[in-house]
């Protein structure tokens, strides 16, 4: 009898089982076919929701209380037509099934996998931007409470034919009825010369936060990537955001918290007081650069941002940015950014840490065309001097490369310094650099640009673990005109010839330059000290002085500037010797003149003074300088040729002599101020 | 017109008298000076400097002040002195020895930066060419007595009182 039961009842179970099967796959197909035949409603109510035109290519059910879409599109029509904004492969809405049976439809949860942004517009950071997102939250979350999980999200960096360079966004958010936000997520940055993911890449985020009528209380945002870490809060409400926070360069050495004992807790709870939140304590790692106080106020305009204040104290060296954004076409770009900007203006002008940097332009097709403009104090030879370097661009980009590298390149830059009202310039077209990332705290950069009629190389580093930055560099000048540099170093504008030279720079333990350069196949045309040579012993050739190689060593330094190996090779003059100029602004110096048997040949009066000194075969002047710069000393040294000449001349004329050549040194160390 | 006359006759004898009484007071000093007897020549090279600022021996006198404060180890009131001499006089021919005396008592005191200032502006307060003579050199006498010689070389310059180096400063 129970085994006939048994039998009986599972034969009629099965069939229930089977015919329950029937009706759900009946429910599933009908309800999938009555949403899809309702596919044109949904896509009216969801375009009035999104302010967009909405396409859908498929809705099907999905059990218990969901609705998937398939191939959702969103499109924006304005006046110019029609463009696709966003293409999700799926989006999943589920409703509140107490709801549903109350016949409310009322989302509890959007799910979105793989949606995919097909324009860039940075317009959507401006207040149009920010008004159409607050007016979405307002309509979708008034008192309810969803949960919105994204997958794969994909945002193209730039408008690109074909994805290359994007970001891929994983986000789940909470918001509670009352408005709470919580939310986590990942961004990473997937660019094509790094096909391989790189954890380096990947930033995490934590956010806690109330939506309000006009904006969003962020109570706390957290971002952290591998060796960054920014603890903030702030609020966005109205046209202005605020935010105030700390970013560590690495994770700090821990958290803890400081509460009260928790029996307190308890008594306070049972008397109805609010529990106190805990306060956190962050310790950070005092081995890398951090930023403390970072406080920031941004306006949104209608074209773009304007930054009105974002200062932020980078170790102790407190900062401030301001400035606007315009996001239109083209990007422009006004901001300035400037060191210890609180300080007391008399103080601040004598501040050595102290700079300020404006960058003005625009954006447009990945190139920057403007301005940067870098004002600073300057410590040369113990003398401090204000100075402001400028660079103007054509077509300043960027690219990436592959294993850390940052490509850069502009057609044309003209960078100029300003220096105790002396203006130095120089014109730099085509360059081209590799920018390297070698290990987080240096970078190296190897370049080549045309300078003037010839060209300019080099390679360097610039190590960021401490401030000031160590920065040592090579450079290489080939083949430029002398006289076209006239701009950089004033005493090239009578030079000509081909300039070649090598340089070193560092900035560590001190400031040095160094190097050497030479001139070749040129001439001097009318220099002031040959001149008077040549007017002095009748020599017409000196006034234009052809040679075949002037070269030199250079060094400066805090301590010394100096040209040494000073060495000039003519037909008819060779020189040599060298010049030090020291921080006191005392000089010391020798130069050693020989003049050829041809230039003498040229000087009647030369001739006939070694017709006179018949023991005399070559005339050579050597000279010794010291003093200060701008009133140098002179001495005549000895020599066959002056003691010869000394013996001629009567006492009378011998003083004559003394005081035209007085007169001619003056005149001449007065021009080279 | 008598009482005009009159009146320009005093003021004529008044002005007489007093260009006078420097004179003689200053000469008073040199003799003094000349017998070694510098403290009483120092009283009366102190009148004419407080008494009688606008006199020709004024320059003479302030520096010789500054020479005994220095001979008598006040060092503070030569330092005064000197700085006095060298603001109201800046074209003076003892310029040199007045900053000469200044650098000694920096270097006295150990003030390096003062030593360092002190020593540029010696070495730049003459542009010398020596074209046939290996140095040039400028001498002073002061109202003390003292022969006072500052040699410019070419890389150093030397400053001597009486025969003897005072300060050498090589560059």
């Amino acid at each position: 009898m129970g085994t006939y039961l048994r039998k009986y009842l599972s034969k009629y179970l099965f069939f229930i089982i089977i015919i329950a099967i029937l009706l759900i796959l009946v429910f599933f197909y009908s309800a999938t076919s009555l949403l899809n035949s309702k596919k044109v409603y949904i896509e009216e109510i969801l375009s009035i929701y999104l302010q967009k035109k909405v396409a859908i290519q498929s809705v099907r059910y999905q059990p218990l209380n969901s609705i998937v879409l398939d191939g959702l599109t969103i499109v924006k029509t304005d006046a110019t037509g029609s463009e696709q904004l966003m293409f999700c492969k799926k989006a999943m809405l589920s409703f509140s099934l107490i709801e549903l049976a109350k016949r409310n439809l009322v989302l509890t949860s959007i799910y979105l996998n793989n949606p995919i942004s097909k324009v860039v517009d940075y317009s959507y950071f401006s207040k149009n931007g920010l008004d159409q997102f607050i007016g979405i939250v307002n309509s979708l979350l008034i008192n309810q409470a969803l949960d919105i999980v994204i997958e794969d999200a994909v945002l193209p960096l730039y408008e690109q034919e074909e994805l290359s360079d994007y970001l891929v966004v994983d986000s789940k958010i909470d918001i509670k009825k009352k408005g709470t936000i919580l939310s986590r997520g990942s961004i990473v940055l997937v660019l094509l010369s790094e096909p391989q993911h790189s954890s380096e890449n990947k930033l995490d985020y934590n956010f806690t936060g109330n939506f309000t009528r006009r904006g969003v209380v962020i109570d706390n945002l957290e971002l952290q990537k591998e060796n960054l870490y920014l603890k903030s809060w702030g609020e966005l409400e109205g046209d202005f955001f605020r935010l105030s926070g700390s970013i560590f360069s690495v994770r700090p050495l821990g958290t803890y918290y400081l509460r009260k004992p928790k029996f307190l807790d308890k008594i306070e709870k049972f008397f109805g007081r609010k529990e106190k939140s805990a306060t956190q304590i962050i310790i950070p790692s005092m081995s890398s650069l951090n930023i403390f106080d970072l406080g920031c106020l941004v306006k949104f305009i209608p074209d773009g941002v304007s930054i009105e204040n974002l200062s932020f104290s980078l170790q102790d060296m407190p900062f401030r940015l301001k400035g606007d954004i315009l996001f239109l076409e083209p990007i422009k770009l006004n901001l300035q950014i400037a060191s210890f900007p609180s300080q007391p203006l008399p103080e601040r002008l004598q501040n050595p840490r102290r700079f300020d940097l404006e960058i003005d332009g625009t954006m447009e097709d990945e190139k920057f065309n403007g301005r940067l403009s870098l004002d600073f104090l300057a410590k040369i030879r113990a003398k401090k001097s204000h100075e402001t370097i400028e660079a103007n661009f054509r077509n300043l980009s960027f690219y990436h490369l592959n294993n850390n590298r940052l490509g850069l390149n502009f057609k044309e830059a003209n960078i100029s310094c300003l220096a105790n009202n002396n203006l130095y310039s120089i014109l730099l077209e085509d360059l081209n650099a590799l920018v390297s990332v070698a290990d987080k705290k240096s970078l190296s950069i190897e370049f080549l640009s045309g300078l003037f009629d010839g060209s300019m190389k080099g390679i360097g580093s610039i190590n960021f673990d401490q401030i000031p930055f160590k920065s040592n560099f090579k450079v290489s000048i080939i083949d430029v005109s002398a006289n076209k540099l006239s701009s950089a170093l004033a005493y090239l504008s009578k030079v000509y010839g081909k300039l070649t030279s090598e340089i070193s720079y560092r900035n560590y333990s001190s400031t040095n330059l160094e190097g050497s350069l030479s001139i070749s196949e040129g001439y001097l045309d009318d220099l002031k000290f040959f001149g008077w040579l040549s007017d002095f012993f009748s020599m017409p050739p000196l006034k234009k002085l052809n040679f075949n190689k002037i070269s030199a060593n250079f060094l400066i330094s805090d301590e010394i500037s100096s040209l040494k190996d000073i060495s000039l090779e003519s037909d008819d003059i060779n020189l040599d010797g060298y010049f030090n100029i020291l921080a006191n602004d005392l000089v010391s110096g020798k130069l050693s003149l020989v003049f050829s048997e041809q230039l003498l040949a040229s000087s009647a009066k030369l001739t006939r003074l070694l017709r006179i000194l018949k023991e005399v075969s070559t005339v050579n002047f050597d000279f010794q300088m010291s003093g200060l710069y701008q009133n140098m000393n002179f001495k005549w040294l000895a020599s066959d040729f002056k003691n010869g000449l000394q013996k001629l001349l009567p006492a009378g004329r011998e003083r004559n002599l003394e005081q035209q050549i007085e007169e001619a040194v003056a005149n001449i160390t007065s021009s080279m101020e | 017109m008598k009482i005009t006359i009159i009146i320009i006759l005093t003021i004529f004898l008044f002005a007489i008298d007093g260009y006078s009484q420097d004179k003689e007071l200053y000469n008073k000093a040199t003799k003094l000076a000349r017998d070694k007897k510098i403290d009483f020549a120092f009283s009366y090279l102190d009148m004419v400097v407080n008494i009688y600022p606008k006199s020709r021996f004024f320059e003479n006198s302030l520096f010789s002040c500054g020479e005994y404060y220095f001979i008598s180890g006040d060092r503070y009131s030569a330092k005064n002195i000197f700085k006095k001499f060298i603001a109201l006089l800046p074209e003076s021919k003892a310029k040199p020895f007045a900053l000469a005396y200044l650098l000694k008592i920096a270097e006295l005191d150990k003030k390096q930066d003062i030593v360092d200032n002190l020593q540029k502006e010696i070495i730049s307060f003459k542009q010398v060419s020596l074209v046939f003579r290996d140095f040039k050199e400028y001498s002073y006498l002061s109202a003390l007595n003292k022969e006072y010689k500052i040699v410019y070389f070419i890389d150093s310059v030397e400053i001597y009182i009486d025969g003897n180096l005072f300060e050498k400063i090589p560059f």
